[in-house]
């Protein structure tokens, strides 16, 4: 039996409907002919269905709106009788033969709205003797539907003021009166609801319970739609009467509901000026409401309004709002003791929203409110993942707002609460800081900021957890340390002095740099600072490094061919050095070229060397002959060998690409290179392709091919360079 | 990143989007027109714009970028390039190196998986090779970053590596000096630095990077420069002749 509730439930909807069709036919047969008296029998008739107790509130409304349709004809009926000839006073009393109370009720509504829209009596004593006669049905579930009725035919016929019902006796108290009436008696018929039936069935009740909750609810909606409530009469009337009935209801649903609902019907610039009665009755709400919830809504809007427009926001420093709230916020925390932290971070964080939005300017709320955030979480151990994220949004919204990082280096209790996230949100937020530096392209310029800008993202750049157990994956590290590396960036000063205490702060991070650091930014202060730095470098303790270079010795010398070409081509343009120092560097550089570990890497690196002794009127046209020769005796090594390891050719590239160095050298004039050593090494490029040893390299080939085209397009150029050339032969 | 239009038009140029319509259309099914015939340079901009919003034709488009230093001389590549540079509308992007971190790497890829990458002397990704070359339509390209060609940024210098690599562009980088010549039978392109990073060879370094349209035998050089918060864009024309490899 109680498995097939539903389907009871339906049966029982299905029955009723039938039952309320029917009798609505004959009353719509009996409206037709003008039986009044029959129409009032078989209405009264089809509303007894409404009767029942054993529907759900969700079916028992589908049965409600069939009713309320048919009640709608009714009510057009009666609007043409009473034109005709039956008197609306006598109908008004002639509703109320009908033997069940409840149908007599619906009726007497039906009727009233008539009679009110008749004015032949003042609108406010029908609205009254409604409303009270409605004290019949004390069922929750009937009575709730029933004053919902009543809310629904009168609500257009309230003695508002600009209304045709308004004037003589009938005042817009009246109207507020009537409202605040058939809220009161709803709320409690549905806070009564949760005692009705076995405990067993709480939960569903009170999810049923909450379905109805938007009936209540109406009544705020209808009294905020009255336009006749000014703000005093919010203030003096409506809004302590309907706190009132909230907090005394002593009911979480209902108050929850109730207090979200007040905030968001009734406008704004109302809430800023009752603020503290409103706030007030926060602290005397039962301790299971989500009161915070209720808040972060309140702020919300508040913070929307503020944005809305700036010519509001004197209101809000008129009414201390900042102070209300923030006291507030203080008052609930306490009261509501077992809060979890989360919950209080996102109060704090509602109220930093509202404040950025207020008073951008008043940096000393948002420290405040950082700092009762602080004080909230001290002591509190491990955080929760969910009081995390939400210090994770507190802390993010003052960098969005500002946009600049330098606002919030300023914030004392910023870094302080940065020192209760863990480890990994503690990095996650100093990406979020130094994205927000990246983005605004924020440049750090005094050692000061530095210094409380690596405060604050420590987490990246020290281990802040010495036992750390869980192993960090290596490219997260390698992305973390990329970043910080890319914020080094945008510390910068023009000035050299100021840069360069900045630079001494970022070198010492662990202790502050006092200030007998004067001495000014000399390139000497300059370079020992770079040199400090190296040996730092080179100092680091990294024994896998050492082994991985061992391993990959192959990787080790094409490291030494980088450095060698960097050294090269930097020696190639220094000029500063005397004749004796350069010859030394230069000398050098060919030496340690003829010593890398493979043949072709010589060759290259000694040829390139060729062009440090090419000069400008300096006596080194000898010395690039002689480099180039060196680097060709390399080459026939590297031939040699390449003969004994049969097949792998190459060698020949070398040849060519040292033929275009003596081309080079030949068209800028040095007059050692001869047509006949050109030729010399044109003729044993091509014998060397032609010999049956050596397998054929298309590249080489290529390679072959355009310096010949080369060598034609100089002699084609005629003038000085074409005559040059035109010894050559190809 | 978000698909954004392209958004480096110089004031000048915003006036004649209409004209250009028809110019792209006009122009581009035939490679056989003669090169930079009456464009004036204005109208080359928003011919390029056009194109790249359209992304019709059969041109190809290759990014050259390189030497972007990051994280050890520049944070990141400057937003206005970033918001011009969007996936999708480049076919082949060649780098010349000193990216020099992964998230670099990962980011041009995303610009456009056809990515050739050589190794700058920063670089720590050894898989990059020191040259490399592809051929893209009818023409063949060379890449390397430049620091191996001594003396740096020489023109006569780097004419040797083309010849070597048997290329007709060849694409090199180190200098962080934009330059594009004509240079005996090819192009010699050195894209600049991408972030505008400080080298030891140039004291001021203003963003720059190169974006080729490869159409037949012809390549239209465009060359991106932001300076003072503006970017700049010149153009070469280069039109390769039978006589060439191939």
């Amino acid at each position: 039996m109680i498995s097939d509730g539903v389907e009871d439930e339906e049966k029982w909807l299905t029955a009723g409907i039938a039952g309320l069709q029917q009798n609505a036919f004959y009353m719509h047969r009996a409206l037709d002919s003008n039986n009044i008296k029959d129409a009032l029998k078989y209405s009264a008739q089809m509303l007894s269905e409404l009767r029942t107790s054993r529907l759900s509130p969700h079916k028992y409304y589908e049965l409600y709106m069939r009713a309320f349709d048919e009640l709608r004809k009714l009510e057009i009926f009666f609007k043409e009788e009473s034109n005709r000839s039956c008197s609306i006073i006598e109908l008004y009393e002639l509703v109320q033969h009908a033997g069940n109370i409840l149908p007599r009720l619906y009726l007497l509504c039906t009727v009233g709205s008539v009679y009110i829209r008749s004015k032949e009596a003042p609108a406010k004593d029908i609205l009254k003797d409604l409303v009270e006669m409605c004290r019949g049905i004390q069922h929750p579930l009937r009575g709730l539907f029933l004053r919902s009725y009543l809310s629904q035919v009168s609500r257009d016929k309230l003695p508002d003021i600009g209304s045709e019902y308004e004037g003589d006796e009938n005042t817009v108290m009246d109207a507020v009166e009537f409202v605040l009436q058939n809220f009161t008696e709803m709320n409690k018929l549905w806070v009564r609801m949760q005692h009705q039936g076995p405990a067993r069935e709480k939960e569903k009740r009170e999810k049923e319970r909450n379905e109805l909750r938007d009936l209540v609810g109406k009544n705020l909606h209808v009294l905020s739609q009255i336009e006749g409530i000014d703000l005093e009469l919010y203030r003096d009337v409506v809004l302590p009467r309907v706190l009132e009935q909230v907090v005394n209801c002593k009911d979480d649903l209902a108050q929850y509901y109730l207090m979200d609902c007040i905030i968001q019907v009734f406008p704004d610039e109302y809430h800023l000026q009752t603020l503290e009665t409103l706030l007030g009755a926060c602290p005397q709400l039962q301790p299971s409401v989500d009161i915070k919830t209720v808040l972060s809504g309140l702020m919300e809007r508040l913070s929307n309004y503020a944005a809305s427009s700036t010519e509001v926001l004197p209101e809000f420093v008129q009414v201390e709002a900042f102070a209300k709230l923030n006291n507030a916020i203080g008052q609930v925390i306490e009261a509501q003791a077992d809060m979890p932290v989360f919950g209080a971070v996102a109060l704090y964080s509602s109220l930093l929203t509202f404040t950025l939005h207020v008073h951008p300017d008043r940096l000393d709320y948002v420290d405040q409110i950082l700092g009762a955030c602080v004080s909230k979480i001290a002591g509190k151990g491990k955080l929760e993942a969910k009081a995390t994220k939400q210090i994770v949004a507190l802390l993010s919204a003052p960098l969005e707002k500002y946009n600049d990082i330098d606002t919030a280096l300023k914030l004392s209790n910023y870094p302080l609460v940065m020192e209760y996230l863990d480890d990994r949100t503690n990095k996650v937020m100093s990406n979020v800081i130094i994205q927000s530096i990246m983005k605004n392209k924020t440049h750090i310029s005094t050692a000061d900021k530095v210094g409380a800008l690596f405060e604050l993202i420590k987490g990246l750049i020290k281990d802040l957890d010495a036992n750390n157990d869980d192993e960090m994956d290596e490219d997260d590290f390698k992305e973390e340390q990329n970043s910080v590396a890319r914020l080094i960036q945008m510390l910068y000063n023009n000035d050299p002095e100021e840069m360069l205490k900045l630079v001494r702060r970022v070198q010492s991070q662990d202790d502050n740099v006092t200030e007998e650091e004067t001495a000014s930014a000399t390139p000497k202060k300059i370079f020992q600072i770079l040199n400090q730095t190296i040996e730092t470098l080179s100092t680091v303790p990294v024994p896998d490094l050492a082994l991985r270079l061992y391993l990959e010795c192959a990787e080790d010398s094409k490291a030494q061919v980088t450095a060698l070409y960097l050294i090269i081509g930097t020696l190639q343009r220094m000029h500063t050095f005397g004749v004796e120092n350069r010859d030394t560097l230069t000398h050098k550089a060919t030496g340690y070229s003829a010593k890398l570990l493979k043949k072709p890497d010589q060759c290259r690196a000694v040829y390139a060397c060729s062009h440090l002794f090419w000069v400008e009127d300096q006596d080194g046209v000898k010395d690039v002959l002689l480099c180039l020769k060196r680097a060709l005796r390399i080459a026939n090594a590297a031939q040699q060998m390449a003969n004994v390891a049969k097949g792998s050719s190459g060698s020949v590239m070398l040849f060519i690409e040292i033929l275009n160095k003596y081309l080079y050298f030949f068209e800028k004039g040095n007059t050692q290179i001869t047509v006949a050593s050109i030729q010399g090494l044109i003729e044993l490029v091509t014998t060397e392709m032609q010999s049956d040893t050596s397998t054929s390299d298309p590249a080489a080939d290529a390679f072959l091919a355009s310096t010949i085209r080369y060598i034609q397009s100089q002699k084609d150029k005629g003038g000085a360079t074409g005559e040059k050339f035109e010894a050559i032969k190809v | 990143m978000a698909p954004k239009r392209m958004s480096a038009r110089r004031k000048k140029s915003s006036s004649s989007s209409a004209t250009t319509v028809t110019l792209v259309d006009q122009e581009l099914p035939t490679s056989e027109v003669e090169t930079g015939a009456g464009l004036k340079l204005e109208e080359t901009e928003t011919e390029l714009l056009g194109q790249l919003i359209v992304g019709v034709g059969k041109m190809v488009l290759v990014l050259a970028i390189g030497d972007l230093h990051v994280p050890h001389r520049a944070p990141d590549l400057p937003a206005k390039f970033k918001s011009m540079l969007v996936p999708g509308k480049i076919q082949h992007i060649i780098c010349t190196g000193n990216l020099c971190i992964k998230e670099v790497h990962d980011y041009l890829k995303s610009l456009c998986p056809s990515l050739h990458i050589t190794r700058g002397e920063y670089d720590e990704d050894s898989r990059y090779p020191e040259t490399k070359t592809l051929t893209i339509g009818q023409f063949k390209l060379g890449l390397c970053h430049g620091h191996q060609v001594v003396p740096w940024g020489d023109l006569d210098s780097l004419a040797m590596l083309q010849r070597q690599l048997d290329v007709d562009i060849l694409v090199s980088g180190h200098t962080h000096q934009f330059k594009a010549y004509k240079h005996e039978a090819g192009v010699v392109i050195n894209p600049g630095s991408a972030t505008g990073a400080y080298s030891s060879i140039t004291y001021d370094v203003n963003p720059s990077f190169v974006l080729m349209d490869i159409d037949g035998l012809r390549v239209v050089v465009y060359v991106y420069e932001l300076i003072d918060g503006e970017v700049k864009v010149d153009k070469i024309d280069f039109k390769k002749t039978s006589t060439a490899t191939i």
